[in-house]
């Protein structure tokens, strides 16, 4: 058997033995089991952030009245109480479809109303646009460079900075430690890749090091 | 000014405004990480044992009138057995002030300039950008002076002395994606190296089977009369969403500089690109993500490029990977990913193979292992193989506040006695004054990750995996994702958003859609 096929067999063998694992791990008071979250599902999240005496000045103004936001005419079933309760706060409850009437994306969108979901929204897995499923690492600079309004609705400058120029930490993040190894292969294959994030002096720092 | 300084002058800012605005009507975000490692001297450079530390903060302030805010990021880094080591220390801050007035959007300070499609400029720089009430149109004029952290270990070869001046203007706007015209000007030492007249543009077809979406850029260089970048793509699902693909061709050449090397490397356009090669170089590259089960999927890259080396001489390089991503229960908690890796150019050929496995099972407990094999054989007869090595096992303490350690072995030519181990542990902790530790965002968008993520795959295939479309439950990326939730929470958070969770598909936006 070749070393190569050694390797292939040793991945093979290590893959299935980690993921057959998942069902037989010990579980006691101090290794408790993650519950699924249910946060990532829903933008629940954001109705916590709505501040009526914020909005009043302003919905006043453009004459907004309680029953525009809020349904007051639902019949709630009045023979299962707690049911009810959840029933009338679901009912009274606007929904989305309010608050992105003035904060966009829409074409009502308030100018003076700030627009980043961010502003309302802290869980944005679930706002996460389909455009980032397929190939986003490819895609991501073209869209950047078309609309970058579009990228700072949910990410600060240190989402971009966090990959950009972070470099020389003492972390591993593109380029595992074997890399240096055989770097130069990879420059000449794809000489533009290099020069996305490096500078010419991270090269010349360590080969003027070896001329001399 | 040092960084440190710089820094120092910040945070009394701040403090001052801070102290100055009503206290309830400011949000004040603090998520500082502090990561530390003990290794060997690095062996291209002979040295004692090397102790590094480094300090990363994200502070930032939210809440201000006209919905301004205050964004910083920074690392400090000092090697406590060699004090001088300091070099590498950066810091960027913004101010933003997105309404005020309605329609104008200013941004001033060291923040990333991106209107071009050829770069990625962070910049001393300010921005100011205009909406035209409900068209489509946004123009942005931006102009400052870029930074750059590298080199590393000595002074620079590369002049700083540089200045961009650019803006841009969206024209058109779709449902996933935008159309803009761009300028931009770049001079360094004085001398202006290029003028580009740019058009870049995304959109998605929602209406075609497979939903696939085009992107592409062009960059015209008037000052030497020559196309610097053409790059045309699209991204689309084939046979429902199981099989997802993403071709691209690219056309790049920074200078028309014909035969002749260009000696002064700050007359150069792409210093690195043009290291390689004195002509343009042509790309192709396609993938492919396919989800065999809801649990396993497959995923291949190949790109192929050709360029000219020097007279006559041409090098076909080709880089291709492909692997599975098995995540067991589906539920993002555990992952295994196993890929064969491969180069081939005129520097040599390198063939090898990666198995990474994260698992994030229990509550408190974290867990990841990764190893990394390539074989090298060079052009200049050089061969051998690299090995890189890496276990972790981490602890949160509280929601958010993690702590870890990790053993790495590596082993390449430049340690051929023995493998190379090394530990670190890093804590981090984010706390804002509206919402307490913020979960959501430690060790996950802001802190650096330890090694790329499970999830993290072959450049094409970007942070997310097509089978979590289906499960909305996986992390966005990261070990330290953001559903760090005890039992309990994870409960009332549940209860909270009940009933509410309908708006979810219905309001997400589309990259692109006016904001």
């Amino acid at each position: 058997m070749t070393p190569r096929l050694r390797f292939l067999t040793a991945v093979i063998a290590l893959t299935a033995t980690l993921a057959a694992c998942r069902n037989y791990l010990p579980t006691n008071r101090f290794l408790q089991p993650r519950p699924a979250s249910q946060e990532n599902q829903s933008t629940g999240d954001a109705r916590h952030k709505f501040n009526h005496d914020h909005h009043a000045k302003i919905l006043g103004a453009q004459g907004v009245v309680c029953g525009d936001c809020h349904r007051f005419d639902a019949k709630i079933d009045a023979s299962a109480p707690p049911l009810a309760t959840a029933a009338s706060a679901a009912a009274l409850y606007p929904g989305g479809a309010a608050c992105h009437y003035c904060h966009g994306p829409s074409d009502t969108r308030i100018a003076a109303a700030p627009s980043a979901c961010t502003t309302c929204h802290s869980n944005l897995i679930p706002l996460m646009p389909e455009n980032h499923q397929v190939a986003w690492l490819r895609v991501h600079g073209a869209t950047a460079s078309a609309d970058p309004v579009a990228c700072q609705n949910c990410h600060r400058d240190a989402f971009c900075i966090n990959c950009h120029q972070n470099r020389d930490s003492i972390l591993t993040f593109m380029h595992d430690r074997n890399y240096l190894s055989f770097h130069s292969v990879d420059a000449r294959a794809n000489p533009i890749q290099c020069g996305n994030c490096h500078r010419i002096d991270f090269c010349t720092n360590c080969h003027a090091h070896a001329i001399k | 000014m040092t960084a440190r300084c710089r820094i120092g002058i910040l945070l009394c800012v701040l403090a001052t405004m801070l102290a100055a605005a009503p206290v309830s009507a400011i949000d004040l975000r603090v998520e500082p990480s502090i990561l530390g490692q003990v290794r060997d001297g690095d062996g291209y450079f002979p040295g004692p044992t090397e102790v590094p530390v480094e300090l990363y903060g994200d502070f930032g302030l939210s809440g201000l009138p006209h919905a301004t805010t205050v964004d910083t990021y920074f690392r400090l880094q000092d090697d406590f057995a060699n004090a001088n080591n300091t070099e590498t220390d950066f810091f960027t801050g913004v101010l933003r002030v997105p309404s005020a007035p309605p329609g104008l959007d200013v941004q001033l300070g060291r923040q990333i300039v991106a209107e071009s499609p050829v770069g990625l400029w962070d910049a001393d720089s300010g921005q100011v950008r205009v909406g035209f009430g409900q068209t489509p149109f946004s123009l942005t004029v931006f102009g400052g002076q870029p930074r750059y952290w590298e080199p590393i270990f000595s002074s620079p070869s590369q002049s700083q002395n540089e200045q961009i001046f650019g803006g841009s203007l969206r024209v058109a706007q779709y449902t996933g994606g935008a159309l803009a015209l761009g300028y931009l000007q770049q001079i360094r030492q004085g001398k202006e190296l290029m003028q580009q007249l740019t058009l870049s543009g995304t959109r998605a077809f929602s209406s075609l089977p497979g939903v696939p979406s085009l992107y592409g850029n062009f960059a015209f260089d008037a000052d030497h009369a020559n196309i610097d970048e053409v790059r045309l793509g699209v991204q689309s699902s084939v046979w429902k969403p199981q099989l997802q693909i993403n071709f691209e061709s690219g056309y790049y050449k920074p200078q028309d500089n014909g035969d002749v090397v260009i000696q002064n490397i700050n007359r150069r356009e792409d210093a690195v690109f043009q290291l390689f090669s004195i002509s343009n170089e042509l790309q192709f590259r396609g993938g492919a993500h396919y989800a065999l089960t809801r649990t396993l999927s497959s995923y291949a890259d190949l790109s192929y490029q050709r360029y000219e080396q020097s007279k006559g001489s041409y090098i076909n390089g080709y880089v291709w990977s492909t692997g599975l991503l098995y995540l067991p229960g589906g539920d993002g908690l555990e992952v295994v990913r196993g890929e064969y890796y491969g180069v081939d150019s005129g520097g040599g050929t390198v063939n090898g193979g990666k198995v990474v496995y994260e698992n994030r099972v229990y509550e408190n407990i974290l867990f990841r292992a990764m190893c990394n094999v390539g074989y090298y054989q060079k052009a200049t007869h050089q061969d051998g193989t690299a090995v890189a090595g890496l276990v972790g096992l981490g602890y949160m303490f509280l929601p958010g506040l993690v702590a870890e350690v990790n053993f790495e072995g590596n082993k390449n030519q430049f340690y051929p006695e023995d493998f190379r181990f090394g530990f670190f542990i890093s804590y981090s902790a984010g706390y804002t004054t509206s919402g307490g530790i913020h979960r959501d965002t430690i060790g996950n968008q802001w802190r650096p990750w330890p090694w790329a993520p499970a999830q993290f795959g072959p450049a094409a295939w970007g942070p997310a995996p097509a089978t979590w479309s289906a499960n909305p439950s996986l992390p966005a990326s990261g070990w330290a994702a953001p559903q760090f939730a005890s039992a309990e929470e994870a409960r009332q958070a549940s209860a909270k958003t009940d009933g509410t969770g309908t708006d979810a598909a219905g309001s997400a936006p589309h990259a692109g859609e006016p904001p």
